[in-house]
């Protein structure tokens, strides 16, 4: 059984691992790659949304983390934890877009609304989706940046550290500072 | 700002709190599905490439372009026309201005900037009212005209040196407090008084700065803001505890630093730990951000 049915046979027990899905793609299996790209293409998507705020721009980066994915996968290697190293390649390329932004640029009025809901459930998700995600606009982007890789992708502190280039103990006191400010809005536990 | 209760990032850190579940509710965002097949047709017309040599054999055609380049570079500089110096080192040592010769190697530069610098800290030493230690170094090359900045903070850097051997730096201290009273009236005349090297050079004597230059004389200047206090995270900081934290931030960053201006938003205008702004409060009580102080400075030193 190739790893890609094994990812759709609906045994838990069966589920590839990611880097046996990136190992098969590089192998040549694209259904591989298919897999990966549907576990992984959503929470990629939030980060880079959180971080630039533009879908247009969001989905250019986004792209672009994929073309290197798929250009690299004959490098990549099973030690390094596939969903560290994609984040890694993201925070990379959000670096470079930052290098090359104009500082004039605008951030958007409006977020990008969910599909397929009615209208009555879409304020209700935009009004609490608001609060939260204003709040995180509101974080320097260090600190925004590990509540996403927290959220999209459970990636631990010290994977965290290697993608920002500082020491666990830096982010563990951004976390910090980024947690305070949040429960502002939504509370604590 | 105090650092929040170790136990909430505990509790957070275990996924299921409160922040994480309204994380969730609220992050519904997907990619459009032509995106999706986009990326897909991608992954699979890249494995039907044929690998490319020529792609391949990259790294070593840069490798042998770079080897002959050296090569080249290195015979250039090899047979190099040099200029009779031993007249020349003793004109500058006498104190007289060098003639402006148009065309003039780097490494002769050097040779006779370095017998000027290392007579500098010889000299007598300065009783009250007289320039500092460096800006002596520094005014002794700005009266030759024409000479590259770089070997005059070079030639800043070793008198600096030799000063810090000697025990100078408490020196340079006491030496610089005569001149703290006359700069502490206003952080422009702090500034200006700083500056004063550079103007006495001569206007459009200088090549332009580069982005390097242009950092390390940032951080320099942050470092001879005599009285001044670097407010970071609530504490204060001497101005040279200030060079040393930007120095260090600076080599973090690496090539995400490429510019003055680079280095200003991302090492010298907040903390990466809360995001608070830095500051300066000047000998005179004023207080200003650390970036609008830069910025300001980085004008001067490009205009």
């Amino acid at each position: 059984m190739s790893v890609a049915d094994a990812a759709s046979s609906g045994n838990p027990a069966d589920v590839p691992a990611d880097a046996e899905l990136m190992l098969a793609y590089a192998g040549g299996d694209a259904r591989a790659f298919e897999v990966l790209y549907r576990r992984h293409k959503d929470g990629l998507y939030r980060y880079l949304l959180r971080a630039c705020r533009s879908p247009d721009t969001a989905q250019e980066l986004f792209q672009d983390v994929w073309g290197k994915v798929i250009s690299a996968r004959q490098r990549y290697r099973a030690e390094a934890p596939f969903g560290a190293w994609l984040y890694k390649l993201a925070h990379n390329r959000l670096v470079d877009h930052w290098r090359a932004l104009r500082p004039s640029e605008e951030l958007p009025e409006t977020l990008v609304a969910p599909e397929s809901e009615g209208p009555e459930q879409l304020a209700a998700r935009q009004s609490q989706a608001t609060e939260l995600l204003q709040a995180l606009e509101t974080l320097p982007p260090e600190q925004r940046e590990i509540i996403v890789l927290r959220e999209e992708q459970d990636l631990t502190l010290e994977q965290i550290a290697e993608i920002q280039g500082v020491g666990r103990e830096t982010v563990k006191s951004r976390l910090r500072y980024a947690l305070a400010k949040l429960r502002e809005v939504v509370g604590h536990d | 700002m105090t650092e929040p209760d170790d136990r909430e990032l505990q509790d957070y850190l275990k996924g299921d709190g409160r922040l994480s579940r309204a994380y969730r509710k609220a992050s519904a965002e997907t990619t459009p599905p032509l995106l999706d097949e986009a990326i897909l047709a991608r992954s699979r017309a890249e494995l039907k490439r044929k690998p490319d040599w020529s792609r391949a054999l990259a790294p070593y055609a840069l490798a042998a372009s770079l080897l002959l380049g050296v090569n080249l570079a290195w015979n250039v500089y090899q047979e190099r026309p040099l200029p009779p110096t031993a007249v020349m080192s003793d004109s500058v040592e006498a104190g007289a201005p060098a003639p402006n010769i148009g065309a003039r190697t780097g490494a002769t530069a050097e040779a006779r900037q370095a017998p000027a610098a290392k007579k500098a800290p010889s000299a007598p030493a300065p009783a009250n009212g007289e320039l500092a230690l460096a800006d002596r170094a520094a005014a002794a090359p700005a009266s030759a005209p024409g000479i590259p900045a770089a070997a005059k903070s070079k030639a800043r850097a070793e008198a600096e040196a030799e000063a810090d051997s000697a025990g100078g730096a408490r020196e340079r201290q006491s030496m610089t407090a005569p001149t703290a009273a006359r700069s502490a009236a206003t952080p422009a005349a702090a500034e200006s008084n700083i500056a004063a090297p550079q103007a006495s050079a001569g206007a459009g004597s200088q090549p332009a700065l580069t982005e390097e230059q242009k950092i390390d004389r940032l951080i320099e200047f942050i470092g001879a803001l005599d009285g001044a206090a670097f407010i970071r995270n609530g504490k204060e900081h001497s101005p040279q505890d200030a060079v040393e934290h930007l120095r260090l931030k600076r080599r973090k960053a690496g090539t995400r630093v490429r510019t003055a201006e680079e280095f200003i938003e991302r090492c010298a205008t907040r903390s990466s730990i809360s995001g608070d702004d830095y500051q300066i409060r000047f000998a005179d009580g004023r207080t200003e951000s650390a970036a609008t102080v830069l910025r300001r400075r980085l004008g001067e030193l490009e205009n």
